[in-house]
């Protein structure tokens, strides 16, 4: 009797862990990504292209002498 | 009963260390020797002119320090004041701009070499800034930094042109890949804009006139591949940063070890004395944290006990 009341406690606390997980893990993947259903405009898609690019004036800070 | 009791007490640990370790995966946790805006910028050195980018940036942020201190110290001689400390760190920084200038953009350590000596850079700037405000007060600070602000040099300027042209191979590259996810290569936009006829920006404008007639499904498809490649970058650069922390310690107090042999050839003894003694000092502390670290680790498991002093943050 008590080894099933461990059985279910164990297999309770496995479910509940591995459902949290895979919900958060989607949930991140769609703020990362998003989805199909989304509506995404041109302005979506120029800031990941403009994150591909380089700005010319970029500059290694390493900070200021005085 | 008890056994039991133990078993349950077992599983909800485990069950709660689970959430733990997911949450610190989520994290854009600072590294204990280099900070966030250096992880950003190793993400492009996937390749050698990625590699080449950073190194010329860091020779360009180095050589405009050195002017700069220059002049300062010249201002401070001016006034009366020694400088020996402060030559004796532009003197290192001479140095170290070698460095960043014989270092090889196709090795497979380039990410190693621009973390390791942007982290010296930063520390030697901080020192000089610091050796600085402890000679002057905040008016004749302010004053010193309205004079060396607006400084123009020729060898600056020439390396922001390299730099600039560099970025543009770079980024010609970029154009590659992101007309081929799109689908719709326009090679002459690529290469007006690699010779330095159009901006980037016009590009972009090019770009944004052909996405703006896309279907939403190939928006998506653009958009999800495209940032797709950003997150593998990033996790890629993540990787190589914790591999770097490794040896960052016993990597740094060579390099200190080489740049005391180098410091031979400065001409001016007191300045050379100076830089050597600082050197030896820096090594010495370096050591000592080392010893500081190892007790820490034996006495206070999961602490790193990191000496901050030496991190990349500026």
């Amino acid at each position: 009797m008590n080894k099933k009341i461990i059985g279910i406690v164990f297999g309770a606390i496995v479910i509940i862990s591995s459902v949290f997980l895979f919900y958060n893990y989607a949930e991140n993947s769609k703020d990362d990504i998003g989805s199909e259903d989304q509506d995404y405009t041109t302005d979506d898609v120029m800031d990941e292209i403009d994150g591909s690019l380089l700005g010319e004036d970029d500059e290694v800070e390493i900070g200021e002498m005085v | 009963m008890r056994k039991m009791t133990k078993i349950a007490i077992v599983l909800v640990a485990f069950a709660l260390l689970t959430q733990v370790v997911y949450a610190d995966e989520g994290e854009n946790t600072q590294n204990a020797y280099v900070d966030i805006e250096t992880q950003e910028e190793v993400e492009i050195i996937k390749d050698h002119i990625g590699a080449s980018v950073r190194l010329l940036q860091l020779e360009k942020s180095i050589l405009r320090n050195i002017i700069k201190g220059e002049e300062a110290v010249s201002f401070l001689k001016e006034s009366g004041y020694n400088t020996t400390e402060l030559e004796a760190i532009l003197a290192e920084l001479e140095l170290l701009k070698e460095e960043v200038l014989s270092a090889d953009p196709n090795s497979t350590d380039a990410v190693q070499i621009f973390i390791d000596l942007k982290s010296d850079a930063i520390e030697l700037t901080k020192e000089f800034r610091e050796s600085v405000n402890e000679l002057l007060d905040e008016a004749t600070a302010e004053q010193l930094r309205l004079r060396i602000r607006e400084m123009v040099s020729e060898q600056v300027q020439n390396l922001t042109k390299r730099i600039q042209n560099q970025i543009r191979s770079f980024n010609r590259n970029q154009l590659h890949r992101i007309y081929g996810v799109i689908g719709e290569f326009d090679k002459s936009t690529i290469n007006e804009y690699q010779n330095g006829n159009i901006t980037k920006e016009q590009v972009k404008n090019q770009i944004s006139k052909m996405v703006n007639n896309f279907t939403k499904a190939k928006k998506y498809k653009i958009f999800s591949e495209l940032k797709e490649e950003k997150i593998r970058l990033r996790v890629q650069a993540k990787a190589y940063v914790e591999n770097v922390t490794a040896n960052f310690q016993e990597r740094k107090e060579m390099r200190l070890r080489d740049r005391i042999q180098n410091a031979q050839k400065i001409v001016d003894s007191p300045v050379r004395a100076e830089m050597q003694n600082r050197i030896t000092v820096r090594m010495n502390n370096l050591s000592a944290g080392s010893n500081k670290l190892s007790d820490n680790a034996s006495s206070v498991s999961g602490n790193s006990g990191a000496d901050n002093k030496n991190a990349g943050g500026s």
